[in-house]
């Protein structure tokens, strides 16, 4: 194993990776607002679906991908109308929304499995960036929706973080009768941040199928939306940390793939034990931060999944 | 005032027609025929004896994952974990079947015990977080998901592969730690499954540990006054719903498959939501596994009638958003007190 | 009424509040200055808090005007009232744990620009904190911080938006009294500055030495509005409580039995919204009923539940019968006959979406006759039901509707008549009357009055001095955490009570 062969790899992690980091992102701004979507896998099927449709029905794939945002933002917005205007259950709304995506992704595709999507995204080596040694073909040498996946990690990140309208949003999954006291309206952040990560979910979903695999497949997604949940949780609700998981998330799967290459019956084993990697360390996460979260240090945001009711006036 | 029940009946029934008048949009908008495509459905899946005894053969597993998911929701306990703890009931029963020679009858009451065993196990394991560590069930419950369903991959795909097969599954049971079959493609865990929803309610109404999980299944302060534990209830509830997770993998298993394989995904999830619109009620829930079998016979005889069958499971979501959305609204009506306390200080 | 001027503040005039049939505040009128610190002194259910909502947005008002600064104005919400310059900190802080003190105030501020400016907001922070003498550091995160320095927070978040008036509800029920002190101290700087302040409390040694005026509320209607020093500390005690002659009922004298219950120096921490128990000691006799008077907020939940074995006593002895029960738990007391009614008839004495006949088994399903084995046996507890319904002359369409569909006096008779089924040796009731009627409140006192002479000794804690001073052998108060006071029935009478209420300490006879 030489050099070249670690930079291509590491290389390919990153791509790899960008899925997870796009839904990822996404769930946890919903989730910091006090919404948990377990539909992500569902919206990311949806969006896969879509953008492959869009794109050979248009031609461009450009407004294939536009297409899967907008897709994965209208089953968010049924999503927020359910939870957060309903009031009914998080979980049982997610669960169904998987259900919802996975049915409607294969339905409306089956035409379109195994097509070749001509006009997919191609790799844009950054001018300057992409001669810096190692680092430059890692990171530089990729395609467009990579590059947005960099600048959503810091606009996110700015946008907590920076902004008043991103604390309040963070103050609505924590403690929502305090900012509405205050002003805001808690509905309006919630649904928001819902279409936010539901249209994150379908980027994620359109890059996988039009700009890693290049085609359509049902159930093509594999588990990456539960991966992006366990991301999420690892990430201790924080997008810079979130940004280092995806890529050590995106390793994985990479080394996995490469060990099956490799073969023999050890290294099968070992492939699915490292594929528990991400669930496990969410779960060894969680136990941490369990000790913690009851001085509310890091732990998931305390109004996290409970519908929020005004009282009367 | 309209009784509570007829209320909620009839918000599930409005949402089933919702969602049957949704799915028809979207046949409409496809151009294939409704009226034909529904009776197709029907018919593979409701018109005649074999055809359900063809959904029978969804019910079953569903059956036993939605009264594992009604047992745990009833303390409030939200056990996503279903799908997991049926992985590891197939695993503990194959387990035994493959690596132990009993004689009959013990093998196969072995296999049956070590299967609940390690279900209970998986579902303890999400208690124990919970209880001790405070982490939320939710989220523990759905990772430990797929650490079951990887470790049996990592099973089937490696050294309990069946030797010169090319495909992920195991060498066959011997028979004596298969299930008795009943009918061309049942086996007696049909059976099992309506004796367990009569014990599971005889449980929950008349035992001491019922009416604990009742209590703090509605209210955390009344447990305390009434001086229950509701770590102890939170364990006794993962545990049981753990095991009859677990037998939903142990029927997979030694039924008519006879062998491990990777579980089709899924199961666990739909007893969730079969649990819930059941009410969490065992005998609804095994009512409403059997409409949700109907359901994906039906869908699988769309298959054979050269239609797309995932539009069942459009059809599915369809009816349970629907019904989310409705039931919801519905169970709101009726449970504002008649006197408001407030306190006017 | 007096023609606003320019000095008002605040005016309100003839604010009337219901909430269903009752009448939370009865036409009131309160007058604020600017520069003044103004106390709104009161029992509980005076009205006190339903004003403040008022004024800062939470509650519209049936019918009455508010006038700020000369101009009238109608809230829509808190956010009008925030514009408005008023501001409130609620007894329960509007905090996020997780978040540094200067997340929580830029949360709050009325700024509009998108970006955080938070080293302007720093400077800006302590600037304020300099000024006025709350010295908190911006970075720190909430959940280090004491409840006194909490409240400091909530105070900058009000100066943060430049709040002209403050509203601070029972600012000191959690505070230490060096805290108190600290914070009457950053009032008197504030009103100097030119705020106006109005502070909710039932301490008449607060009103007495921080107000600059009072304005004495009772069952929502405006009995007094005095300067300082218009009134002595007994007067405001007697005004807090009324002075009517309350009807004692006629109750048969009994000799005092044996001490039954001893408590001895219970210690627990304040906290939401209560101040926990300080040195607590009392007994109980067998066959009386002793009355602990006081304001809610000054540990009667935890002396309750403490006693009744729901909370672990952390500090401190209870004997029950000469036998020392201070580690035994909720269940082995229930058995032992100390049973209790708890204030909370819904969240915890009852679940409110089971029958009548589910709620009867909740505290003894585990023995006979109502459980037997590992089995709870229904038709036992259905004609329990039938019983208590027919005994008590519950009113209700049948035994098997949930209990929330029961009027708040027919819950309380279902969760009283549980207890003494048990024939227990001390009953601890908490509020047992609280929005009851007439009829109702009599049948509940008539149930307390047969219990206590067949021998049982209850501990009667409830917040109504009527209810206390009528059917009480010995009355105690209750004030932060302590026991103070005791009264025979004979000697018992309004004023005095009211005054220790209030924190007043008697001068030693």
């Amino acid at each position: 194993m030489n050099a070249a062969f670690l930079v291509s790899m590491l290389a390919t992690c990153v791509a790899a990776a960008t899925p997870l980091l796009l839904a990822a992102l996404g769930e946890l701004v919903a989730e910091r607002s006090g919404v948990l979507n377990l539909g992500v896998e569902g919206i990311m099927l949806v969006g896969a679906l879509t953008a492959v449709a869009v794109t050979l029905a248009t031609g461009t794939v450009a407004v294939g991908v536009a297409g899967a945002v907008l897709s994965g933002m209208a089953l968010g917005l049924l999503f927020a109308f359910l939870t957060v205007t309903i009031r009914a259950d998080h979980v049982v709304a997610g669960l169904t929304m998987v259900l919802f995506g996975d049915g409607l992704s294969s339905f409306a595709g089956h035409g379109l499995v195994g097509i070749d999507v001509r006009d997919s995204i191609h790799a844009l080596p950054l001018p300057l960036l992409s001669n810096i040694p190692a680092l430059g073909p890692i990171f530089f040498r990729q395609n467009i929706l990579v590059y947005f996946s960099y600048i959503m990690v810091a606009g996110v990140w700015y946008f907590l973080y920076r902004t008043r309208p991103g604390l309040a949003l963070r103050a609505a999954g924590e403690k929502p009768s305090a900012i509405d006291v205050a002003g805001w309206n808690v509905f309006k952040i919630r649904y928001l941040a819902v279409i936010f990560g539901a249209g994150m979910a379908g980027l994620a979903g359109a890059f996988l199928s039009v700009a890693y695999l290049h085609s359509w497949a049902e159930g093509m997604t594999a588990g990456r939306g539960w991966v992006a949940l366990a991301l999420v949780i690892f990430a201790g609700w924080h997008p810079v940390k979130l940004l280092g998981g995806a890529y050590l998330f995106g390793f994985a799967y990479i080394l996995i793939a490469e060990s099956q290459v490799i073969g023999g019956v050890f290294f099968l084993i070992s492939t699915y034990v490292m594929q528990m990697f991400p669930y496990v360390m969410a779960i060894a996460v969680l136990a941490v931060m369990g000790r913690e979260s009851v001085k509310r240090r890091s732990g998931a945001p305390a109004a996290l999944a409970l519908p929020y009711v005004r009282e009367e006036r | 005032m309209i009784p509570r029940w007829l209320l909620l009946l009839a918000a599930f029934l409005f949402s089933v027609l919702l969602g049957l008048g949704a799915s028809s949009l979207v046949l409409v908008a496809v151009r294939i025929p409704v009226i034909e495509t529904f009776w197709t459905m029907f018919d593979g899946a409701a018109g005649s004896w074999s055809a359900l005894e063809s959904s029978l053969v969804f019910t079953e597993p569903i059956a036993f994952t939605g009264l594992a998911a009604a047992v745990a929701f009833r303390a409030r306990v939200w056990n996503i974990g279903g799908e997991g703890q049926m992985v590891m009931g197939a695993f503990g029963a194959s387990l035994i079947a493959l690596q132990t020679t009993l004689p009959a009858p013990l093998m196969l009451v072995t296999a049956v015990g070590c299967g609940i065993a390690c279900g209970a196990i998986w579902g303890g394991l999400t208690a124990a977080l919970k209880v001790w560590l405070g982490v939320n069930e939710v989220l523990s419950s759905l990772m430990l998901n797929y650490v079951a369903i990887l470790w049996v991959q990592s099973l089937v795909y490696g050294p309990w592969r069946e030797p010169g097969g090319g495909w992920p599954y195991s060498e066959y049971f011997p028979d004596t730690a298969r299930l008795p079959s009943i009918g061309s493609e049942l086996d007696a865990f049909v059976i099992a499954a309506p004796l367990l929803a009569l014990a599971l309610a005889i449980w929950l109404r008349f035992s001491r540990s019922g009416f604990e999980i009742s209590v703090v299944g509605h209210s955390h302060d009344a447990a305390r006054y009434a001086a229950i534990s509701v770590s102890r209830v939170t364990i006794l509830v993962m545990l049981i719903s753990g095991g009859i997770a677990g037998i939903a993998g142990i029927q997979q298993v030694c039924g008519s498959a006879g062998r491990l394989y990777v579980l089709t995904p899924g199961y666990g999830y739909l007893g969730i939501l079969v649990s819930w619109l059941a009410g969490h009620n065992p005998f609804l829930v095994l009512v409403m596994s059997v409409f949700y079998g109907i359901i994906m016979q039906g869908g699988a005889s769309l298959q054979i009638a050269q239609i797309d069958p995932s539009l069942v499971r459009i059809f599915q979501a369809a009816i349970i958003l629907f019904a989310l959305a409705g039931l919801t609204l519905a169970s709101r009506i009726q449970t504002r007190p008649r006197s408001k306390v407030v306190d006017p200080a | 009424m007096l023609a606003p001027t320019v000095q008002d503040a605040i005016v309100m005039s003839s604010i009337t509040k219901h909430f269903g049939d009752i009448v939370a505040n009865d036409f009131i009128d309160l007058t604020l200055k600017r520069g003044e610190i103004h106390a709104l002194l009161g029992e509980n259910g005076a009205g006190k808090s339903t004003l403040m909502n008022i004024l800062s947005g939470v509650y519209l008002p049936d019918h009455g005007e508010i006038t700020v600064s000369g101009q009238q104005i109608r809230f829509r919400s808190p956010w009008d009232a925030v514009r408005r310059g008023i501001g409130m900190v609620h007894q329960h802080f509007q905090l996020v744990d997780a978040f540094s003190v200067l997340d929580n105030i830029l949360l709050g501020s009325a700024e509009t620009s998108l970006r955080l400016n938070r080293r302007e907001a720093v400077m800006r922070i302590k600037a304020l904190g300099q000024e006025h003498g709350l010295h908190i550091d911006p970075d720190a995160m909430i959940w280090q911080l004491s409840v006194g320095q909490r409240q400091k927070v909530e105070i900058l978040k009000l100066l943060y938006r430049q709040a002209e008036v403050l509203l601070l509800d029972e600012p000191t029920s959690m505070l230490t009294p060096s805290e108190a002190d600290d914070l009457y101290l950053t009032l008197r700087r504030l009103a100097e500055s030119g705020r106006s302040i109005v502070f909710i409390t039932h301490k008449l040694r607060e009103v007495a030495e921080t107000a600059d005026r009072v304005t004495v509320l009772r069952r929502g209607r405006v009995v007094a509005s005095l300067g300082k020093a218009e009134a002595s500390i007994q007067e405001l005690g007697a005004l807090m409580v009324g002075t009517h002659i309350h009807q004692q009922r006629p109750i048969s004298r009994r000799p005092s039995g044996d001490v039954i219950l001893k408590i001895e120096e219970m210690h627990s921490p304040a906290g939401r919204g209560a101040s926990g128990l300080k040195g607590l000691t009392f007994e109980l006799k067998a066959g009386e009923i002793l009355g602990v008077a006081g304001v809610a907020g000054n540990g009667q939940v935890e002396l309750a539940e403490q006693l009744a074995g729901i909370l672990p006593i952390q500090r401190g002895k209870v004997w029950l019968k000469g036998t020392e029960i201070t580690q035994t738990n909720a269940l082995q007391r229930l058995r032992a006959g100390l049973r209790f009614v708890p204030e909370d008839r819904l969240g915890m004495g009852l679940i409110p979406q089971l029958d009548i006949i589910e709620n009867m088994m909740l505290r003894d399903y585990r023995d006979q006759p109502l459980g037997k084995g590992m089995w709870v046996r229904r038709a036992v507890a259905r004609k329990r039901a039938q019983q208590l319904v027919h005994d008590y002359d519950v009113r209700t369409p049948g035994i098997e509707v949930p209990v929330s569909s029961l009027s708040g006096g027919n819950q309380q008779k279902i969760l009283i008549g549980r207890e003494l089924l048990a024939n227990p040796i001390v009953l601890i009731v908490a509020q047992p009357t609280r929005g009851l009627d007439i009829a109702a409140t009599r049948a509940v006192h008539d149930r307390l009055l047969n219990l206590r002479n067949s021998g049982t000794g209850i501990i009667l804690i409830s917040e109504d001095l009527d209810e206390i001073l009528q059917i009480s052998d010995r009355i105690v108060v209750l004030y932060q955490g302590a026991v103070l006071g005791n009264w025979n029935r004979d000697e018992a009478e309004r004023t005095g009570i009211g005054a220790v209420m209030g924190g007043h300490l008697l001068e030693a006879a």
